[in-house]
């Protein structure tokens, strides 16, 4: 009996034995392994934006900033004052928790892309405008028939003498009544005013009829967005709208000052819907095992399209010969730089490159330094397909530093893959481009 | 018909009663002691091959009911020959011989503890459990089932192992072998590398805990390991051991004696060879040792041995401890080393990664019999040592060395991709310079000869036994590196040399970096009163040394300027005293306790590496004491021991500018109780338990201010120290043994071993810190060991052999055994090694 007990308790203590330092390897891997996705895509809610919304509030300090969080909410979009890189990463750490470390998302979003309308200058006609316009209307300081509003491109290209094109001004003017005042809508074009069709501009009569949102000020707030008033007094202004008509209309909004703002909407059949003049955009983020960030980092293998960026710049460009233009397909492949759309790779195959080279640049080169020169031209046909595709590249987004990751074939009696890295280091017409990793070949990688 | 069938049946009971009634006898008797015929109070007496058993009570008596069919009483008693005897009626007195006669001498002069009598605690592990516990374990780790013990292989090269006791290293744990001391003479320390071959030749061990037996002035402020080598084996004959084990481990063993001749003459000559791959990576090794013992009966009364041996060795090392992090993403896991690279193919061991020793004793022992009571036993000895430890030196040494302690790379570390040193390109680097090799590897030499006698007189006056010796020791130390190999490189330039132009083009084999010698001369006395009564015995003891230093340095000084210094004494004594009472037959108690002073190690004793003594250095102070019980019965023993030792005035200097201030009160606590509980139930089947709880504590903060010669302020230096438990070493251990005979002739044993409260290493000088006051270094995890063990006895060719399989770690498990604590005092920033996994050994000996 006591030879059981003995035994029982040695086998009792070797399985307490099993491992010491359980406790710190969970914890190494707790940190090191994090949990990771990566090519997921999400587009963002009216929850995430409400959330959004929430979070500036909490710490905004001013009317102006409270006023535009609203809007993130209202109009589920991003805007100029609160930009969508800033709050992305606290609302994909809300959604998704346990992504950590090395993973990704493509996220789609609405951001404002600032007022299409440009700052909206607002003249009120005063007794001297009125008396500039001679006629009736200097006498009587109102305007009594609609001909007489064919006055204020006239007066207004005097009174602004300083506007640049595309820039648009509401004209405030008196009805015969002397008390109800109207607005009208003009463009700009850079010599003359003209009214900007399918637009009305909220006067303070409108104001009112909406019930005076924001007590008697004429002007919408976060306290009375224009969403919870226009689509109504559109709705009565205009009860023979047809599907897929549309209305701006111009108001103001309280924004520690009043500004003015030109809303788009249109009507969907059975209501008015305001377009928040905003665009959808999608952008990479990533995680640092701290938090996520905007990566504007662009990924991409060269498409038949992309070599045929090149050889279209090579078609279109008088300093290169036709001659380097393949001659069975002239359409598709060229070798200057040695594109090809049709083969999708950069042809590098002395035996092709020299017999179409009406320069001369492989003239009295040896094969090893013709292959170096064709390997170089390569790469700057490589910057001038950057430069076609993304015309508007900047150097930083919010930023961070745009870099661009190149993946393309070459051809030199066998096929290879390599990815090159490059920098856009100014915008501009055409972008600079800068090399910032050599082309790395990674055949053994690709399928 | 049933009536005959009743009686049969009633007649077989009657008979089978009869024979229960009639077949049992009663003998009882006296036992005692051979040598003196005084009564043996404890002693076991078995019927043999049965579990009947008694003990003899405190006059000696005994009386045993003995089954018919039994014909043979077993008695055994620590310390003396277990003998049978046969029944040959109701009485049998039996006189019991010491077990080790043969080295009675030696054991006095060593102050082997006996059972029941010397007041210390102390386990004796025999040559059997080392034959069957030790399989290819490092030596110390015999000692790993006893209370007190921490022993780890370290990095895991050959004779790489250390042993605390206690919570102390092997500078506060005096190691004798053959009664003569062995720790260093400059820094007190053992290198078990250098006895490699100890396990094949020791004849018996003890390791006596706290302030121990010993007479000498040693360090025994742990404790002291005594170790006894096989000498003048009686008998005539030997043995061949040849053992395999894992990762090619390979050891040839054999022993052959003489026993003693007619004309007084016993020869014993003992050798082995040992090698393996090492189961860290990269740490191959080889090592011989031999050992020879001669001697002569010169007269009756006296007898001269001359005992020679040595363990040469080379082996490959593990130094750089890593981050577990680390280890865990190398494709080696915790067997990588990162201290080696390949060359010709083979493994080359980088800095501190590999070594190669040889450091033979010789020691010529004579012991006297002046008369019956009156025995002078005198060695002299004698040990040279050759060898080093290879170093990575040069302008850039950091090609091929890693950062201490984190065992990470440097910037410039040239690692190959399979992640090893990368002697190829750093040849190239060499080859292509033109100022000399820039790395090379040196042999960094710490060789030395050391002369030594031991003499002690033992005689008795009245019923006082007194010993008194001296133990006088001469020791140089020679430190140098020495070019080892360029490289790649024409040549190496070195400007350490004063005496040497710095342009001088250098070559293998020669001195570079420093060259210097220490020397100690050291004189003691010693001196021992023992009271032995019936129930009663009790010892003071005590002794003076002097240490007496000189440096001598070659490079750092012109001849003109003086090269050696002067000697600088430094005085040290101590003074014990213990006493240890029988109660009965079953029970005892003793109790001790000392206080001695040391002198400061060689290093302290000079500012620096330099011949500028440093004039205030102060002795480190022990003050021990020591409880504890202990009961034997048939079946039980146990021992229970409360200790408290403190350890004062840990060395502890801090240089400012010019002046180097020596601080006291750096003082340290270490208090436990130990208990140790060894359970015969049969004699098929012995069970141990071992329970050790410490509490290892820095006792106080330091704040000291320091002053210049002329009294001005300088500085302060604060040590935050208090309530720090002291690290490496676990300070609960404990430990559960079942040895069982199975079969006839088939033995097995499962060892567990338990370790927890375990801190990581750390320089208690560093801790200078306000931040990390009351800080303890990180607390590595417990952890739980189970070894394995069978002996199987067979007979070939009519030769007593057996088999011995040892398995250590069966269940694989992955521990950590050494770290050193990091600033975040987590094992995020301390970096470790691991024990080992799963090894095992099967061994083959033959006696002949």
């Amino acid at each position: 009996m006591k030879k059981y007990i003995i035994v029982s308790f040695i086998f009792g203590l070797l399985f307490t034995a099993c491992n010491p330092n359980k406790d710190i390897y969970n914890d190494i891997n707790k940190n090191e392994t994090p949990y990771s996705e990566t090519g997921l895509e999400y587009t963002l809610t009216s929850d995430d934006y409400t959330y959004a919304k929430s979070t500036i509030e909490a710490s905004a300090t001013n009317h102006s900033d409270t006023l535009w969080a609203s809007y993130i909410k209202q109009y589920s979009s991003f805007n100029t004052k609160f930009s969508a890189y800033k709050y992305i990463p606290s609302i994909l750490a809300k959604n998704f928790p346990a992504l950590n470390d090395g993973s990704n998302i493509v996220v789609t979003f609405n951001q404002y892309i600032g007022q299409m309308y440009g700052d909206i200058i607002t003249v009120v006609l005063n007794d001297n405008d009125y008396i500039n316009m001679g006629g009736d209307i200097a006498t009587n300081k109102y305007f009594s028939v609609p001909d007489d509003l064919n006055k204020l491109p006239g007066f207004l290209l005097s009174k602004l003498s300083n506007a640049e094109a595309n820039e648009y001004t509401e004209v405030f003017y008196k009805y015969p009544d002397n008390e109800t005042i109207a607005g009208s809508f003009y463009k700009f074009n850079g010599y003359q005013w003209t009214l900007v069709e399918n637009s009305i501009v909220l006067a303070p009569n409108d104001y009112n009829e909406m019930g005076a949102p924001g007590g008697t000020k004429n002007y919408f707030s976060e306290d009375a967005m224009p969403g919870n008033y226009l689509p109504e007094f559109l709705k009565l202004h205009y009860p023979y709208a047809q599907e897929s008509d549309e209305l701006t209309v111009v108001c103001h909004l309280f924004d520690f000052e009043s500004i003015v703002y030109a809303i788009s909407c249109n009507y969907d059949g059975s209501d008015w819907k305001i377009n928040f003049p905003g665009e959808e955009r999608v952008s990479q983020f990533k995680h640092d095992e701290e938090k996520w960030y905007f990566d504007p980092t662009v990924i991409f293998t060269m498409s038949a399209s992309d070599y045929q960026l090149i050889v279209d710049y090579v078609t279109g460009n008088p300093s290169i010969p036709n001659g380097y233009l393949d001659s069975s397909h002239p359409e598709n492949t060229e070798y200057y730089y040695g594109a090809s759309s049709h083969y999708g790779n950069f042809n590098l195959k002395l035996s092709y490159r020299r017999p179409n080279d009406p320069l001369g640049l492989l003239t009295d080169l040896s094969d090893a330094d013709a292959t170096a020169n064709v390997w170089e031209r390569m790469k700057e046909g490589i910057v001038v397909m950057l430069q076609q595709k993304f015309p508007n590249a900047v150097p930083s987004i919010e930023g961070v530093d745009v870099h661009y990751f190149v993946t393309f074939k070459v051809y030199d009696g066998a096929s290879y893959w390599y990815v090159i890295e490059y920098k856009c280091t100014a915008s501009g017409t055409p972008p600079t481009f800068e090399l910032v990793t050599d082309a790395e070949d990674i055949s053994g990688t690709v399928q | 018909m049933k009536r005959n069938l009743f009686t049969f049946i009633l007649l077989l009971i009657l008979s089978g009663i009869s024979t229960g009634i009639v077949a049992q006898q009663t003998v009882k008797g006296i036992v005692t002691d051979a040598g003196d015929s005084t009564p043996i109070p404890g002693v076991t007496v078995m019927v043999k091959g049965t579990d009947i058993g008694t003990i003899s009570d405190i006059n000696g008596n005994y009386k045993i009911n003995v089954p018919q069919g039994k014909d043979y009483l077993v008695f055994s008693y620590v310390g003396m020959k277990t003998i049978e005897m046969k029944i040959t009626g109701t009485e049998l007195n039996v006189a019991l011989a010491p077990e080790n006669e043969e080295i009675a001498e030696i054991m006095v002069i060593a102050s082997f503890a006996k059972d029941r009598h010397t007041p210390v605690s102390f386990s004796t592990i025999s040559p059997e459990i080392i034959t069957e516990k030790l399989g290819n374990q490092e030596f110390p780790e015999i000692l790993k089932s006893t209370p007190s013990v921490y022993a780890t292989k370290e990095g895991g090269g050959y004779g790489d192992s250390r042993i605390n006791l206690r919570g102390f290293d092997s500078s506060n744990i005096g190691v004798l072998i053959n009664g003569v001391p062995v720790n260093g003479m400059e820094n007190g320390r053992v290198y078990w590398s250098n006895w490699a071959g100890l396990s094949d030749v020791t004849r018996t061990m003890q390791v006596q805990r706290g302030l121990g037996a010993s007479k000498l002035a040693i360090s025994s402020v742990g404790g002291t390991i005594n170790i006894i080598t096989k000498t003048t084996d009686a008998k005539k004959g030997g043995s061949v051991y040849l053992v395999t084990g894992n990762n090619g481990y390979s050891k040839t063993a054999f022993t052959l004696s003489t026993g003693i001749q007619d004309n007084g003459w016993a020869v014993t000559v003992s050798g082995s060879k040992t090698q393996g791959d090492g189961y860290v990576r990269g740490t191959n090794f080889k090592g011989y040792s031999y050992f020879f013992n001669v001697s002569k009966r010169l007269t009756d009364n006296q007898t001269l041995a001359l005992t020679a041996f040595g363990a040469p060795q080379w082996h490959n090392q593990r130094s750089s401890q890593h981050f577990i992090s680390t280890y865990l993403s190398k494709p080696d896991g915790v067997l990588y080393n990162s201290d080696f690279g390949y060359r010709n193919g083979k493994v080359y061991g980088g800095g501190y990664a590999y070594n190669e020793y040889h450091k033979p004793q010789i020691s010529l022992n004579h012991n006297w019999s002046i008369n019956s009571v009156t025995n002078l036993s005198t060695a002299i000895y004698a040990s040279k040592s050759t060898g080093g430890g290879r170093r990575i030196s040069g302008t850039q040494s950091n090609l091929l060395t890693f950062q201490y302690p984190s065992g990470e790379p440097n910037a410039e570390t040239l690692i190959t991709p399979d992640g090893h040193l990368d002697y190829d390109s750093v040849m190239k680097i060499n080859q292509a310079s033109n100022t000399g090799s820039q790395a090379i590897v040196a042999m960094s030499n710490n060789s030395h000869d050391w002369y030594g006698i031991l003499s002690s007189l033992n005689t008795k006056v009245g019923d006082i036994n007194i010993t008194a010796g001296i133990d006088g020791r001469y020791y140089k130390g020679y430190h140098y590196q020495v070019v080892d190999d360029l490289l790649g490189g024409k040549y190496f330039l070195d400007g350490a040399n004063v005496n040497r132009d710095a342009s001088t083009p250098l070559y293998k084999g020669d001195k570079f970096a420093y060259y210097s010698l220490g020397e100690v001369l050291w004189e003691g006395f010693f001196a021992q009163g023992e009271y032995v009564a019936e129930s009663f015995s009790g010892f003071v003891s005590g002794s003076v040394s002097n240490s007496s230093y000189r440096r001598t340095d070659y490079f750092a000084y012109t001849p003109e300027e003086g090269q050696v210094t002067d000697w600088t004494n430094f005085l040290g004594y101590s003074g014990k005293a213990g006493v240890n009472y029988n109660i009965n037959e079953h029970h005892n108690i003793f109790a001790n306790g000392g206080y001695f002073t040391r002198a400061p190690f060689f290093k302290y004793a000079f500012i620096g590496h330099t011949n500028t003594f440093n004039e205030g250095a102060k002795n480190e102070r022990v003050l021990s004491s020591e409880l504890g019980y202990g009961y034997r019965s048939v079946k039980v023993n146990a021992n229970v021991a409360l200790y408290r030792t403190k350890w004062m005035d840990k060395a502890l200097t801090r240089t400012l500018g010019q002046e180097t201030a020596n601080i006291t009160g750096l003082d340290a606590l270490h208090q436990g109780v130990e208990a140790e509980l060894t359970y015969k139930p049969s004699h098929k089947l012995t069970v141990k338990g071992m329970l050790s709880v410490g509490d290892w504590i820095w006792e106080k903060d330091v704040a000291a201010a320091v002053y210049d010669q002329n009294q001005v302020f300088m500085d302060s230096v604060f040590i935050y120290s208090k309530g720090i438990h002291v690290g490496n070493a676990a300070q609960t251990t404990a430990a559960l043994g079942i040895d069982a005979e199975v079969l006839p002739k088939l033995t097995i044993g499962v060892d567990v071993n338990y370790y927890a409260n375990l801190y990581s290493y750390f320089d208690i000088n560093s801790r200078v810190k306000e931040s990390d006051i009351g800080v303890d270094a990180w607390k590595m995890p417990d952890y739980t060991l189970a070894d394995f063990n069978v002996k199987y006895k067979f007979k070939v060719a009519g030769l007593n052999a057996a088999i011995y399989g040892k398995i250590n770690n069966i269940l694989d498990t992955e521990y950590i055994a050494d770290a050193t604590d990091g600033v975040t005092h987590d094992y995020a920033t301390s970096p470790v090694f691991y024990g080992f996994g799963r090894t095992w050994s099967i061994a083959l000996k033959v006696r002949f």
